[in-house]
């Protein structure tokens, strides 16, 4: 390798454990330039996230949005995704490591399977089935998912016994009972540990019955219930006797916020959300009246939007929250569960349930804290992977990251925006060596011969193992096919997928001078790109080609009726041929990308994300309005893990200002912003002399930040011992002799937040009061510190903090809404009156000061907002492209987003969130082999009346209406989606591959 | 079920069990079918499957020479794996049976197999996921089950 030259830095990444956060990161490290190993424990890539039914706050089936990141992943050329693998060793130093690898054997492999699952249905051992949490059986030889990747089988050699008949059942010959365990020894230049989390395992809670009562669930179980691929279809059931439950309850914090019976003190940070979820899915999928209860401690709904999830929830759903924890569960009746809590007026009751969902939090496997210990990493108390406020995702070994629930609890998002840092962290260290050890893939030339004359039509007809031979006539299919206009070769392939095949097809195309290929076989979803890329290596432009889907669409669906399968096959195959004959060649360009990136706002984010793209080796532009960089920030002290915040800051600013390829503009005003992805162009208006800048740049961060609320409540501002907690921060800083002789201090929560003007919770205020009360009774352990709060959102790992808060003699007091605290002013004497939720009567104290915990909102950002084309949710927050996986990107390309702009979120998070997208951002400028698609929408401008219906329709907002008075359609910015041509009423706009003539092509030799 | 492995050169051996076995089959008295209109097709169902007559005769190959991975398995393990399977395949069919006189609920083809209900759950749920049962309709919270073969 030529790398000796970067001292001897290695441009590969080893990623340990495929979850979603594994997965994420290996596409950002493969797409900015190194070749990963992903390195999976188990058989297939997915991670929890694939055992999910849908996913909080917007409800999308988890399994649609995480497949096509399976088969991106599985897909790249650059990911060498290695499963059934473990880490043995690891040695070496940052940018140049040497790891031990150690893969069991699949027994089957995953090459030649083509997933038909005859060895399944043969096998005749049964085993528990993981993937349902134990609630159902699988075979010995199993796939763990329909969706897996890789999508093959293996054997649990734990459960097989060895009787030989998958392979005598395998006709593709798949099945390798010889195979060992593998060593392998691979260079990387840096380790990224995306280990996931086990779930707590409730059976050592003797009061919760969990192992002897079948309706006593673990939430994953519930997921598996609710999910269309689990036990039960996906219909709301209860195992005992399959009755569909007329009342459920969870219980939540089962194994987490519990030093008692499991030692796990922290908050799982997921369960409250998910338990909503799963409340409100149950009352869609159920058939009659569901009644569901949540019991709870503190419901943590801090996320984007997730409070008004939870309102939505309680509102509009019905679900039931009753605050207590429950102490456990007796069975009654024949398979009715009794609960028994104390509800809110202190009142003992007793209800029965029909099932009970125990909310399991989150646990480090052995697995991973042995791992830790061969890497020599350390963890926190509850081992966690250690990590520091101002480096998230830095392990305590150098060139060791990670990212994930290994370092904490967390959610999908969040493991999602971590990933994006744990990539960005990579690629900080190993900027110069990009594309060094990466393949690209070598494609012959065009022929562009074979375009000439009529349509040769090949069609090559699947069997898929018995998939569609065993229903389809197949020989009957293909010798159809021979008969129809304009084909000149045919052939059936027992799987027309295997390597074997494409090699040979791609032989045939050029024998016969094919120029159009129909494969009648499965989906286009998963096998269109393999195909294509067997028209590429046979000289073909690769939109030359259809699918007939006769497996999904024909054999499955009509598995008993074998004849009108097969006739449905020729009408597929038909229509398929006929739509073939008028495809065209569609030459995708070449797209350019200006290296440089403009970050906008320069806060703890926005110099997070210029410094990490400067090392990663792309200049960056930060822009800030205000004269000082810092933003919020400088109104911090320290953080309540104890980060020195001013110092930190201080040194940030100094690593921007002196590198290289950072350019800083302070009181600068952003007035222009055109172009497209890779190429943009923003015009600033720069210091007091208002002089104009044009700078040129391939990608954009919006890092603008956000503002403590300035509250109208509670007498602030009339009253100088009424302040927020910013506010209080200065105070406790500049005039500590004030504030440590104070006898009583209240913190007021929720100022401005969780009400009807502004429904969100601002996330940060419950661990900002913490912190400062332990700040005053640091300064002052005789002062006397009441929190009123209305739930204690110490998520996370935080929670260590209250529970210090508490044992430090700092109160908690809880209120409602509808009875909120008083604060009065007697002659200048301050004093709190509150309603004290255990005696249940008003308690009223004189206080030397009313902390206000104020909201956190989102920065000014209309104007930049409309400039660039990015939208913002009600509360001024900018909108992500996807609230789950795509958590820093914007919806156009080339834009991305983070810090508190976002939401709000604490300084490690933003730091995070900084690096994600400054990751995402130097994904896209790296790949500069990056083409524009050839499926684009056309505009036939002699006839178009610039009506305006395309510009209004398009989802993306790319046609204009140009200086010639007609519709424009850059064909960079154009997503393929087809929505203009269809919406087109004087039908002017074409989408090329899907044109009205193609598409009435194959709907006319059907009719 | 009773098997021996007889070789066609030990006549002695095999006229011994074929004796014990009558005499087996004469102490347990008159036989009557109609009395087990369940258990006895239910019987035969899973005796004839595939799955547990490859089990029978794969049991010898896995405990007195090597399986695929050149291992032995204990003759006692197989002996109580074997049990396991046969009880639950005879379950299954019971099941099978029960419900291929018509659409049940779990509660229904408890009562008519003898089965307990949480048993009739889980092999219920076996025969669901290889395509033999599917849920037909709800007797108010109650699904009722059929065949799909």
């Amino acid at each position: 390798m030529a790398n000796e030259s970067n001292n001897g830095r290695i441009g590969s990444v080893l990623v340990v454990g495929a979850g979603v956060a594994g997965m994420q990161a290996s596409l950002d490290l493969a797409n900015s330039g190194y070749r990963v190993y992903l390195a999976e424990s188990s058989p297939s890539i997915g991670g929890v996230m694939s055992q999910l039914d849908k996913t909080f706050p917007t409800n999308d089936c988890a399994m649609c949005i995480i497949s096509p990141k399976l088969v991106e992943v599985g897909r790249h050329l650059n990911i060498d995704v290695l499963t059934n693998t473990e880490v043995k060793s690891l040695e070496g130093d940052v940018g140049n490591f040497k790891a031990v690898l150690e893969s069991r054997p699949r027994y089957i492999d995953p090459v030649k399977c083509t997933a038909c699952g005859d060895c399944k249905k043969a096998c005749p051992v049964s085993a528990v089935n993981f993937f349902n949490r134990g609630l159902d059986r699988r075979e010995a030889s199993y796939i763990k998912y329909p969706q897996a990747v890789p999508l093959a089988y293996s054997i649990d050699k734990d459960a097989c016994i060895g009787c030989g008949l998958c392979e005598k059942v395998c006709l593709a010959r798949a099945v390798e009972y010889e195979q060992t365990r593998v060593e392998r020894e691979v260079e990387v230049g840096a380790v990224l540990l995306t280990l996931g989390n086990e779930v707590f395992d409730p059976s050592r809670f003797e009061t919760y019955k969990y192992t002897r009562l079948p309706n006593v669930v673990t939430s994953l179980e519930f997921e598996r219930i609710l999910s269309a691929s689990g036990p039960y279809k996906g219909h709301l059931m209860r195992p005992y006797d399959r009755d569909e439950p007329k009342k459920i309850a969870w219980l939540q914090c089962v194994g987490s916020r519990d030093m008692n019976r499991c030692d796990h003190s922290y908050c799982s940070a997921v369960c409250c959300m998910y338990a909503i979820k799963e409340a409100v899915i149950a009352k869609e999928h159920a058939h009659g009246d569901l009644d569901t209860a949540i019991f709870y401690m503190d419901m943590r709904t801090y996320g984007k939007e997730f409070e008004q999830y939870y309102n939505r929830a309680r509102n509009e759903h019905g679900v039931r929250f009753i605050r207590c924890r429950v102490h456990s569960i007796d069975p009654t009746g024949e398979a009715e569960l009794a609960i028994s809590y104390v509800d809110e007026n202190g009142e003992p009751r007793r209800e029965e349930f029909d099932m009970v969902v125990l909310s399991t939090g989150f646990e480090v496997s052995k697995g991973a804290t042995e791992l830790a210990d061969r890497l020599g990493i350390e963890l926190n108390t509850h081992h966690f992977a250690k990590t520091l406020p101002s480096s998230p995702v830095s392990t305590s070994r150098p060139g060791i990251y990670v990212c994930g629930t290994f370092q904490g609890p967390k959610d999908i998002p969040q493991s999602v925006m971590e990933a994006s840092a744990g990539a960005a962290a990579c690629s900080a260290v190993l900027g110069d060596v990009r594309w060094t050890r990466t393949e690209v893939k070598v494609t012959p030339p065009e022929r562009k011969e074979v375009m000439e004359g009529p349509p040769r039509v090949g069609v090559f007809v699947c069997n898929c193992g018995i998939n569609i031979g065993g229903i389809v006539n197949v020989p009957e299919v293909r010798e159809y096919a021979r008969s129809l206009p304009n084909v000149v070769h045919v052939e059936d392939n027992l799987y027309t997928c295997s390597q074997d095949t494409q090699v040979k097809m791609a032989k045939v195309i050029r024998e016969n001078d094919i120029n159009r290929v129909v494969v009648a076989a499965c989906t286009p979803l998963t096998h269109e790109p393999l195909f294509r890329e067997t028209l590429i290596d046979a000289g073909l432009n690769k939109y030359l080609f259809d699918m007939a889907n006769i497996r999904n669409q024909d054999s499955w669906v009509h598995m008993k009726e074998s004849r009108r399968a097969t006739e449905k096959a020729k009408d597929l195959v038909r229509m398929a041929v006929a739509r073939a004959g008028l495809l065209n060649p569609l030459v995708e360009k070449p797209l350019e990308i200006n290296q440089r990136a403009l970050v906008v706002g320069g806060g703890i984010a926005g110099l997070n994300a210029a410094l990490n793209l400067a090392q990663q080796g792309f200049e960056a532009v930060v822009i800030e309005k205000e004269k000082a960089l810092g933003g919020m920030a400088r109104r911090l002290y320290h953080t309540i893990d104890g980060l020195d915040v001013n110092r930190y800051l201080d040194e940030l600013i100094e690593r921007v200002r002196s590198h290289e390829k950072i350019q800083v503009l302070i009181e600068a005003l952003i007035v222009g912003f055109s172009g497209y992805k890779g190429n943009f162009t923003t015009e600033v208006l720069v210091g007091p002399g208002m002089y104009e800048r044009k700078i040129n740049h391939g990608a954009a961060i919006v890092a603008t930040g956000a503002f403590e609320y300035k509250p109208k409540e509670f007498l602030y501002g009339e009253h100088e011992g009424v302040m927020t907690q910013l506010e209080l921060g200065d105070r406790m800083h500049e005039e500590p002799g004030t504030t440590s002789n104070w006898k009583r201090v209240v913190m007021i929560q929720c100022v401005g937040s969780r009400n009807e003007e502004n429904p969100n919770c601002s996330r940060i205020c419950c661990q900002g009061a913490v912190k400062h009360a332990l700040q005053l009774k640091e300064m002052n352990p005789e002062t006397e510190v009441v929190i009123l709060y209305r739930d204690m959102r110490t998520y996370g790992l935080l929670e260590d903090y209250y529970r210090e808060a508490r044992k430090k003699g700092v109160l908690f007091s809880r209120f409602s809404l509808d009875k909120e605290p008083v604060v009065e002013n007697a002659d200048g004497e301050l004093s709190v009156t509150f309603i004290d939720h255990v005696l249940n009567r008003p308690i009223k104290m004189a206080v030397d000061a009313v902390v206000l915990s104020a909201a956190t909102l989102a920065s000014d950002t209309e104007e930049l907002a409309t400039l660039l084309k990015v939208p913002r949710n009600a509360y001024g927050f900018f909108i992500e492209a996807h609230a789950k996986l795509r958590p820093v990107d914007f919806s156009s390309e080339g834009v991305f987003l983070c810090g508190t702009a976002h939401s709000p979120k604490l300084i490690s998070e933003t730091i995070a969130q900084a690096l994600a997208a400054s990751a995402r951002a130097g994904a896209f400028l790296a790949d500069t082999h990056q083409t524009i698609s050839g499926v684009v929408a056309k505009v036939d401008t002699s006839r178009c009346a610039a009506c305006l219906v395309c510009v209004r329709s398009c989802p993306f907002g790319v046609p204009k209406i140009n200086e010639d008075n007609v519709s424009e359609i850059n064909e960079a910015l154009c997503q393929g989606c087809g929505v203009c041509a269809s919406e087109c009423p004087a039908k002017v706009i074409q989408l090329a591959h899907y044109e009205d003539g193609q598409i009435r092509a194959g709907i006319s030799a059907f009719s | 079920m009773q098997l021996r492995w007889v070789s066609a050169a030990e006549g002695q051996i095999f006229a011994d069990f074929i004796t014990e076995l009558t005499g087996v089959i004469r102490d347990l008295g008159p036989f009557d079918p109609d009395a087990y209109p369940v258990a006895l097709p239910a019987l035969e169902r899973a005796l004839t499957a595939p799955k547990l007559r490859w089990l029978t005769g794969t049991g010898r190959h896995v405990t007195e020479r090597d399986n695929v991975y050149h291992e032995r398995i204990d003759p006692s393990r197989y002996a109580e794996f074997f049990k396991a399977c046969a009880e639950e395949e005879y379950q299954r069919a019971l099941i099978y049976e029960v419900l291929a006189k018509g659409p049940k609920t779990v509660r229904e083809m408890s009562a008519e197999t003898g089965l307990p209900i949480y048993c009739v759950s889980l092999r219920l749920n076996d025969l669901e996921r290889t395509g033999l049962a599917d849920l037909k309709s709800y007797d108010g919270h109650s699904p009722r089950f059929m065949l799909t073969a």
